[in-house]
């Protein structure tokens, strides 16, 4: 299966979307709450610098400047903390104590990169920054600052669990996506399975139904109601044609049977034989119109299918050709053979069946053309499909006329007078049908071409 | 030859059995389904000519019950189911041929006459003949006196199909169904065509023709018409 097609299956589609969605919901639960949370320990960082801000200035109120200076001074050697930043300038503006001398003074809060303080490069981390404000003391400025350590940290593990996360959701969420489609999926190629078996003649086939309250249960049901309804339709099909048989062919049957006893009888004239035996044909002619209407119905109905196999048409078309040559040509009629493609075209169908479809195209050619006219077999082998053609150079049929001739008991106009039930053409386009092949009519300039295709095994 | 008619219809029946007496054979005839196995299992009859709509049980489950039975009587189909696969049922079940009503008596004698003596299956290499003529069936070899002749695969069929039944009629449909597997009527006459490319090789270059038709019914192969 290539991924063109995978991705085409219902499962694995909405699989996707289903992760999709869900990972996008995830990814905005956790930007939201780690945006909130950066802003707070942002906040509580800012507060601590103003709380130790506030701590020296009232040192510097209460013991004076040089007091400050010393506690800074201390303070940098006791801890050596490069968590914090201070620096002291007196009026002149030079560094007097303080662990970042390089910071002119700025208003307000400001962000600085612990990379871009040339006083701590030798003290471990380059990276990260110090939140840091500027304060006037009685005799300068203060710099206080503080590093944001924690919430870089809390920041690395926030985008480890958003990552981790985002990780099980996906995984999560194609796992049940493909669990829950594959559900439906099973349920949708249940019924696409049922349908085709039906369509292939197995009536009996229903889709399963396991849970009333699935939205697809209830589609199923409704299929198998109508199935139900199908089913009954071709029996009582099947079963008028049983009844036709019965009620029609059993006085038939006897009829002919006292015409042929009265026709062989000794006391019969050969007048009286002529008229009985005329009458005998008319039954058989009758017997055979309904004989044909009932096998276009049996062949409608599709059961014929199950007994489908594979087979070469070209063999088919040959022993056609075989049977019609002799006659073709001694009723003066010509006979030509077109085969082109592959040496054989194999499909799945019913020799029997196809025999006779070819018969009667051939049949009909012979019917409707004058003498002398050639008669061409053709049969085309592509990779789309094996195309049958009976074509002749006859006088043809009005394309307006082209849908017409497959209707049952159709006769084109000027042959309202010859012999023959009409139902050659219905008979050719079931056979066809049962095959899943098509039949088209068309202009072979001059004459008529009748082109019969059937799709091939691969 | 022992026959047995299982017909409900009752004019069928008798003319069915007039017709059969007539030509020789000997006739039993039950109108119910479940009589028509009794008497098929319990007597020896050659064949039996079996209607597929019966009382009492249905002429397919007849044939089945017959076969699994263990019987080798030849079962001759005689019904008014001829649709495309009503055959293919009867076969199905063990039927030996299958003739749709309304029919022709003449078909019916023939069809008959050719399962009753129906020949065993030959060994390969067998030789088929009428008077002069041989057809060495695994050479697929014709010759008549000293000549050999020439034909055209189905031809060769045709005078094989002719052979196995020398001296019996062969219909025209039973000719359509063993040589060229047509199962339908076809409005030309494409056996008669045949017949005349056949007799024009075999026949007509010699003294004494061997294919007879026979009025009404069928062609024949005889050396002693």
């Amino acid at each position: 299966m290539t991924i063109r097609n995978l991705f085409r299956r219902t499962e694995v589609r909405s699989a996707a979307t289903f992760t999709l969605i869900i990972t996008a919901c995830v990814t905005a639960l956790f930007v939201s709450l780690i945006m909130n949370l950066i802003d707070g320990l942002e906040d509580g960082v800012r507060a601590r610098v103003l709380n130790a801000r506030d701590a020296l200035l009232a040192i510097d109120r209460r013991y004076g400047f040089k007091e400050l200076v010393t506690v800074v001074h201390d303070e940098m050697d006791s801890v050596r903390d490069t968590d914090s930043i201070f620096s002291v300038l007196d009026a002149e503006g030079k560094v007097v104590a303080g662990n970042v001398r390089s910071q002119a003074h700025f208003e307000g809060w400001r962000d600085l990169e612990r990379r871009n303080l040339p006083e701590l490069a030798s003290k471990g981390r380059s990276q990260g920054h110090f939140y840091a404000i500027w304060a006037p003391v009685s005799e300068g400025q203060l710099l206080v600052g503080m590093s944001n350590r924690e919430v870089e940290h809390a920041w690395s593990i926030l985008m480890r669990s958003l990552g981790w996360g985002l990780l099980a959701t996906a995984v999560l969420g194609v796992g049940s996506g493909i669990y829950l489609a594959r559900g439906t999926q099973r349920r949708i190629d249940d019924i696409a399975n049922t349908l085709s078996a039906v369509s292939g003649g197995n009536l009996d086939r229903r889709v399963p139904v396991k849970n009333a309250h699935h939205d697809l249960d209830e589609i199923a049901q409704r299929i198998n109601a109508m199935l139900t309804q199908l089913k009954r339709l071709v029996e009582s099909a099947n079963q008028s044609s049983t009844d036709i048989a019965h009620d029609l062919k059993r006085p038939m049957t006897r009829l002919r049977q006292q015409l042929e006893a009265a026709s062989e009888a000794e006391t019969a004239n050969s007048e009286t034989r002529d008229v009985l035996e005329n009458a005998i044909s008319e039954v058989d002619s009758i017997v055979a119109t309904f004989e044909a209407l009932l096998n276009i119905g049996q062949l409608e109905a599709g059961d014929r299918r199950t007994r489908f196999v594979d087979l070469d048409l070209k063999a088919t078309l040959s022993d056609a050709a075989e049977a019609y040559a002799p006659v073709i040509e001694d009723s003066g009629y010509h006979l030509a053979w077109n085969v082109t493609g592959a040496p054989t075209a194999t499909i799945r169908g019913d020799h029997e069946l196809l025999l006779q479809l070819i018969a009667n195209l051939i049949e009909n050619t012979l019917q409707h053309t004058p003498i002398g006219t050639t008669i061409t077999l053709g049969l085309s082998v592509t990779s789309r499909g094996a195309v049958v053609v009976v074509a002749d150079d006859g006088p043809g049929i009005p394309a307006a006329e082209h849908d017409n001739v497959f209707r049952r008991f159709y006769r084109l106009e000027r042959e309202r007078s010859t012999p023959g039930h009409g139902l050659g053409l219905s008979l050719v386009r079931a056979i066809a049908d049962l095959h899943g092949a098509s039949v088209a009519l068309g202009d072979n300039k001059p004459g008529l071409k009748v082109s019969v295709s059937f799709p091939v095994l691969a | 030859m022992r026959v047995l008619i299982v017909e409900d219809d009752k004019d069928t029946a008798q003319y069915v059995a007039k017709g059969l007496v007539q030509a020789g054979h000997t006739i039993d005839v039950v109108s119910d389904g479940k009589d028509g196995l009794a008497l098929a299992i319990r007597e020896n009859y050659d064949i039996v000519i079996l209607d597929r709509m019966l009382p009492g049980l249905d002429g397919l489950s007849l044939a089945r019950t017959l076969r699994s039975a263990g019987s080798r009587v030849s079962i001759l189909f005689l019904t008014s189911l001829g649709g495309v696969n009503d055959r293919v049922q009867g076969l199905d079940v063990g039927g030996d041929d299958y003739l749709v009503k309304p029919f022709a008596f003449a078909e019916l004698l023939a069809r008959v006459n050719a399962l009753g003596r129906r020949p065993p299956m030959r060994a390969e290499g067998d030789i088929l003949r009428a008077g002069d003529l041989e057809l060495d069936v695994a050479r697929r070899a014709v010759r008549r006196g000293k000549d050999r002749i020439d034909l055209k695969p189905k031809e060769l069929v045709l005078l094989e199909v002719l052979l196995r039944n020398k001296g019996r009629v062969v219909t025209r449909t039973m000719l359509l169904e063993r040589v060229w597997g047509f199962h339908f009527d076809p409005r030309t006459s494409v056996v008669e065509t045949h017949i005349s490319r056949l007799r024009a090789k075999i026949d007509r270059p010699f003294a004494k023709p061997l294919i007879h038709t026979i009025r009404g019914s069928g062609y024949s192969i005889n050396d002693n018409p």
